[in-house]
């Protein structure tokens, strides 16, 4: 059905050669951490004081919502304040600041578990307590997708990572490949599933292989290789490569749950080593920084750090991203820290792109992976035709980048949806 | 140090606007190229020829980037920054490859112009035109310069016309003989045929349109929608007719297809957006297409596709608005339904197609013969006879390039390849040629081919009898005195011998407007100017007028002056005037009669007037008219504006207010001629 939809995806260049055989540079903290007390675009609550002393492993703060999310403290020392800071988030969050003792005491918040003797009940109910979140970006609590499977035939691991200049999780599986194998099979577990797929970049012919003979001995897992695009980590595009199904809300929908890669080694970090999310592999690319290479950092380092450690930036006007260049919030500050569903810094030298007239070429809507029109939402949106704009189904835009990536015009396409989400919200309010 | 904030996504794709019109702009001139090769390596071409492509092209696009200088510099705009993001040019280019090598500097230039401010500027420049603005170029030039065109530069008949002309229906053994006046389907594939500048070459387009598609710069999806409908409808248009496999082939090789299936109903302004939108848009735009051919007026009905198109573009989008995942069903269905419905129409329309007849412009084989000429409907029809040496007939070629192509034209090709073979053996002298098959339709051709048929019998020195009347008018001067008349090659001779009060010649004249020009007229010339001096001074009764030096060649009309002059001596009381015109006006038992040459031939007024000279009726008559156009007229005269004379005086009847009947003005002409011409004899 591609020739009436488009492509809906399209192969970047994802210049992962830049930090794909570079060795992972280990970053130490500074003496004042920031944990950000944020789980995706949701505000925790601070769990300690002034004063408080803290050890690595400590719980500091807590998401309390409809989900539950907690937060564990990276380093050893004492609470200096909390205090509200640039985040990733795009807006100002609450830290909780640490002074590093450099000690890096631990105190486990809970014991290890072997997920093999453990009941699925016992398995969600750690990983709700570990924190884990999804590492594919926006720090999903993962626990939720576990809490009740229904029919799931399909497990899917998410190894595609397929934002450009990315490569961390790449080097985090290829260090971890037996937490990776322990995850997988955690979760494998836990889902009920028939079958579990860990998809992977058929271009990463190197480590396809790899893969194969760790998983040679775990009955109904296999490795799936899809194509080089984007956005083929992106769970609707993912579950449809493999499974040719679409769903309208979630996965489930399909029969699949879809986890990522780096979620399942954080969970048997958790499992076996019975540390929550401390650490984070993160991958800083772009050629607005010295050094390309993957950095191990503990939570709470901040982007200035970080980029101090390699050699610092390239030139005196940079596009500093959260994330990758696709996706990835630009932040006017190095301030900001790593969190734990961070995995990437890119740094771009600021160029002026000056746009063309739109020339209506529709390349934006032959590659939208949600099968949008995003021409015609700007434009009705430009004509506020807000009726038009909802029949357009903007609402299911995921701000994945692709039409401003594919608009020959270098039209911010995207940017236009989101002002025409916006207006759809508030008159949905209205 | 500087940390700047702009939306996601920061990356992008190297292509750009610019790269697109780049990549066409070189698709375009490669395409440009191979017709300048064409025109330099092609036979009756020449260097001149490809000067003139690349003179028209540089005309346009000059035109064309001049025209947006001067618009953006009326609205202020910075100029040459503008310019390059107007991409004035592409539209030139295109629109100079749909032109005829021979169209005029002026209207390319002017028709740019107007493409540029009409077809792009008004809507808001580029990317928010409706039209393509090179279409809509082309159209100005269909309707307003179509005559305009530099007459050095022949073109020859396309195969896009000439097909277009058989109704887009032709028989497979006609066909074969058609297509290899092009040099089979294959050399029409490869391009090197007449038609517009660049729309030749189905394969450098394809090869251009592969390389585009590669590029990302144009959605094939439009280009196979397109082609692939005209290919299907056009082969079951065939099935339906009895066309052979070669149908759906030369429907998507000919004219403007293939350049507007890459260069035109891609172009992305006047597109719709989606996927399943363009589809649909190549699936209208191929209907219309192939309706046009086969049914409209125009020879083509590309370019008026896509105008077409364009216009249903929002609509289109209308269609195909919502979540294209969500919707995709609705969409494959709506395509379904009107590429079904498309074809359906297409195939109900083309049961009701008819083949016509037309000229295959073969090469006119030349022999050595005699040539006998006459006035066909166009102009000069010659008709060549070759003999052997015993006045056998071995070959008949007849010629006449000024004939209308699909009548006259094809009545002369019916002539060479089937009429003239039954002459063939025969001895030219003997040869009775009123016996040729005339085509109904081409009358005047035909006859005009009998005449010139019989006209080298006469140069033959035959005495055959001919009886086929010709129009040449001659002034003759006028004298008074004996009138003799016989019949000669055309029709009557008459000379009238003027002589003083003593019988002795003063002055002959001899006249015979019917007589062949520059046979029997010629002859007749010389008597009046040389032959007939030696006459002067001599009594009538006693010239011995066997003494008249014959002329070679027209003897039939020498010996009738001859005659004519004898029969003066035997009639040496009568006194007459010579007649005036060569329309000769007989008075009959019951009325007076004038005739005049219609397009069948000859049509005869009688009118009937009573003692008072008041008009009792006219009726008009002519056999030869075609029936259902000349006849239908002849009838309608009679029966209605005739009678409008009744009781009129013939004196004062004014013929000329008769009503011509459209599509049969010459008939009309010629009634009221001849009864002009009855009403002027009346009066004499």
């Amino acid at each position: 059905m591609s020739f009436l939809t488009g492509p809906m995806r399209k192969h970047l260049n994802g210049h992962k050669e830049l930090t794909n055989h570079e060795d992972v540079l280990k970053v130490e903290v500074g003496n004042l951490v920031k944990i950000p007390l944020l789980n995706g675009n949701a505000p925790c609550t601070p769990c300690v004081k002034e004063n408080d002393v803290v050890k690595v492993g400590t719980l500091i703060g807590e998401r309390n919502d409809h989900f539950y999310v907690p937060l564990y403290s990276s380093v050893s020392g004492k609470v200096v304040k909390i205090e509200k800071l640039m985040s990733t988030a795009l807006r100002p969050v609450e830290h909780v600041v640490i002074e590093n003792d450099g000690k890096y005491e631990v105190e486990r918040p809970f014991e290890p578990l072997d997920y093999e003797s453990a009941s699925r009940e016992q398995l969600v109910d750690f990983m709700k307590n570990a924190g884990i979140v999804g590492c594919g970006g926006a720090g999903f609590p993962t626990y939720v997708k576990y809490l009740k499977p229904q029919n799931i035939d399909l497990l899917i691991i998410n190894a595609v990572e397929c934002e450009p200049y990315i490569t961390a999780d790449y080097k985090l599986m290829s260090e971890n490949i037996d937490l990776l194998v322990t995850g997988v099979k955690a979760l494998f577990k836990m889902s009920c599933a028939k079958e579990c797929k860990v998809a992977i970049k058929v271009t990463k012919k190197d480590f396809i292989p790899v893969l194969e003979k760790a998983f040679a001995n775990a009955e109904g897992i296999s490795v799936f290789a899809v194509p080089d695009v984007y956005p083929m980590g992106w769970e609707r595009t993912l579950v449809y490569e493999i499974t040719k199904k679409r769903y309208d809300k979630l996965p489930a929908e399909a029969g699949c749950i879809v986890s990522n890669a780096t979620t399942a080694i954080s969970f048997a970090n958790a499992l076996v080593n019975g540390m929550p999310i401390v650490e984070k592999m993160v991958t800083v690319a772009g050629d607005g920084v010295k050094k390309n290479c993957n950095v191990s950092v503990r939570v709470g380092t901040s982007a200035k750090e970080i980029v101090a450690a390699l050699g610092g930036y390239a030139c005196d006007n940079v596009l500093l991203i959260a994330g990758g260049p696709m996706m990835g919030k630009t932040i006017t500050t190095d301030e900001f820290v790593i969190g734990t569903y961070n995995n990437a810094l890119t740094i771009l030298k600021n160029k002026d792109l000056e746009a063309l007239k739109c020339l209506r070429c529709g390349k934006c809507s032959d590659h939208c992976p949600a099968g949008l029109q995003p021409v015609r939402i700007n434009n009705a949106k430009a004509a506020h035709d807000l009726d038009t704009v909802a029949a357009l189904d903007a609402m299911s835009c995921i701000e994945c980048g692709m039409c401003t990536y594919v608009c020959p015009s270098k039209i911010n396409v995207t940017e236009g949806i989101r002002e025409a989400k916006r207006l759809l919200a508030l008159k949905k309010k209205k | 140090m500087k940390f700047t904030f702009k939306p996601s996504p920061n990356y992008r794709d190297s292509q750009s606007t610019q790269s697109i019109m780049r990549d066409l702009t070189i698709g375009l001139l490669v395409v440009f190229a191979f017709s300048l090769f064409y025109y330099v390596t092609g036979e009756n071409l020449g260097v001149n020829y490809a000067l003139r492509a690349c003179g028209l092209l540089v005309t346009s696009v000059i035109s064309a980037v001049v025209t947006e200088a001067i618009y953006f510099a009326f609205k202020k705009e910075p100029i040459i920054k503008s310019i390059k993001g107007s991409f004035g040019w592409v539209t030139a280019i295109i629109l100079t490859l749909m032109c005829p090598i021979n169209i005029s500097y002026y209207a390319l230039a002017i028709s740019t112009i107007l493409a540029i401010v009409f077809g792009k500027l008004v809507f808001g420049g580029f990317g928010q035109n409706i039209f393509n603005p090179a279409a809509f170029g082309r159209a100005i030039i269909m309707a307003s310069f179509a005559g305009s065109v530099a007459v050095d530069f022949a073109t020859s008949a396309t195969p896009t016309a000439s097909f277009a002309a058989s109704g887009w229906l032709m028989s497979n053994e006609t066909f074969s003989s058609f297509i290899a006046q092009f040099g089979g389907l294959s050399e029409m594939f490869i391009g090197r045929y007449p038609g517009a500048i660049g729309e030749t070459s189905a394969l450098v387009i394809l090869l251009v349109g592969a390389f585009l598609v590669y590029r990302k710069v144009i959605d094939w999806k439009v280009i196979v929608a397109y082609l692939g409908t005209i290919f299907v409808s056009t082969l079951g248009i065939g099935l339906v007719n009895g066309q052979g496999m070669w149908y759906p082939i030369f429907h998507l090789l000919t004219g403007g297809v293939m350049f507007g299936a890459v260069f035109m109903l891609t172009d992305p302004v006047t597109n719709p957006t989606s996927s399943a939108g363009r589809i649909i848009f190549g699936i209208g735009a191929a209907f219309f297409t192939v309706l046009i051919r086969i049914k409209g007026n125009l020879p083509e009905g590309v370019l008026y596709s896509i105008l077409l198109m364009n216009m249903l573009t929002p609509l289109i989008e209308r269609l195909t608005t919502g979540n294209q995942i969500k919707i995709a069903k609705k969409n494959m269905r709506n395509v379904a339904i009107i590429f079904v419905a498309c074809l359906a129409i297409l195939l109900g329309v083309s049961t009701t197609m008819e083949a016509k007849e037309i000229t295959i412009n073969e090469p006119v084989e030349e022999i050595d013969g005699i040539t006998g000429t006459a006035q066909g409907f166009g102009g000069e029809v010659s008709v060549t006879v070759a003999t052997d040496e015993n006045g056998i007939i071995t070959k008949i070629v007849a010629e006449g390039t000024a004939e209308t192509p699909n009548l006259g034209g094809a009545a002369i090709s019916t002539f060479n390849s089937e009429g003239f073979a039954k002459f063939e053996g025969v001895a030219l002298a003997e040869a009775d040629f009123d016996t040729l098959d005339t085509i109904t339709g081409s009358t005047v051709t035909s006859e005009a081919v009998i005449e010139a048929l019989k006209q080298t019998q006469g140069g033959q020195t035959t005495t055959q009898e001919v009886t086929e009347e010709t129009t040449a008018p001659t002034t003759t001067e006028e004298i008074d005195g004996i009138v003799g008349s016989a019949q000669g090659f055309g029709g009557e001779i008459s000379v009238t011998v003027a002589t003083d009060e003593n019988g002795i010649i003063t002055k002959i004249v001899a006249e015979g407007a019917n007589e062949t020009a520059g046979l029997g007229l010629d002859a007749i010339e010389t008597f009046n100017n040389e032959g007939f001096a030696k006459f002067e001074g001599v009594a009538l009764a006693e010239a011995d007028f066997d003494t008249l030096d014959t002329i070679t060649g027209s003897t039939v009309t020498s010996e009738a002056v001859i005659e004519a002059l004898k029969q003066t001596q035997g009639e040496t009381t009568t006194e007459t005037t010579a007649p005036e015109t060569t329309e000769a006006a007989t008075e009959e038992n019951d009325g007076i009669v004038g005739t005049a040459q219609g397009f069948g031939g000859e049509i005869t007024v009688t009118i009937s007037v009573d003692e008072n000279g008041n008009i009792t009726s006219v009726v008009a008559e002519g056999a030869n008219e075609t029936a259902g156009l000349g006849l239908d007229a002849i009838e309608k005269f009679n029966s209605e504006d005739f009678t409008e004379f009744e009781g009129v005086a013939l004196a004062e009847a004014d013929f000329s207010t008769i009503d011509t009947v459209t599509g049969s003005t010459v008939t009309s002409k010629a009634v009221v001629e001849a009864a002009q011409a009855a009403q002027s004899a009346a009066q004499q």
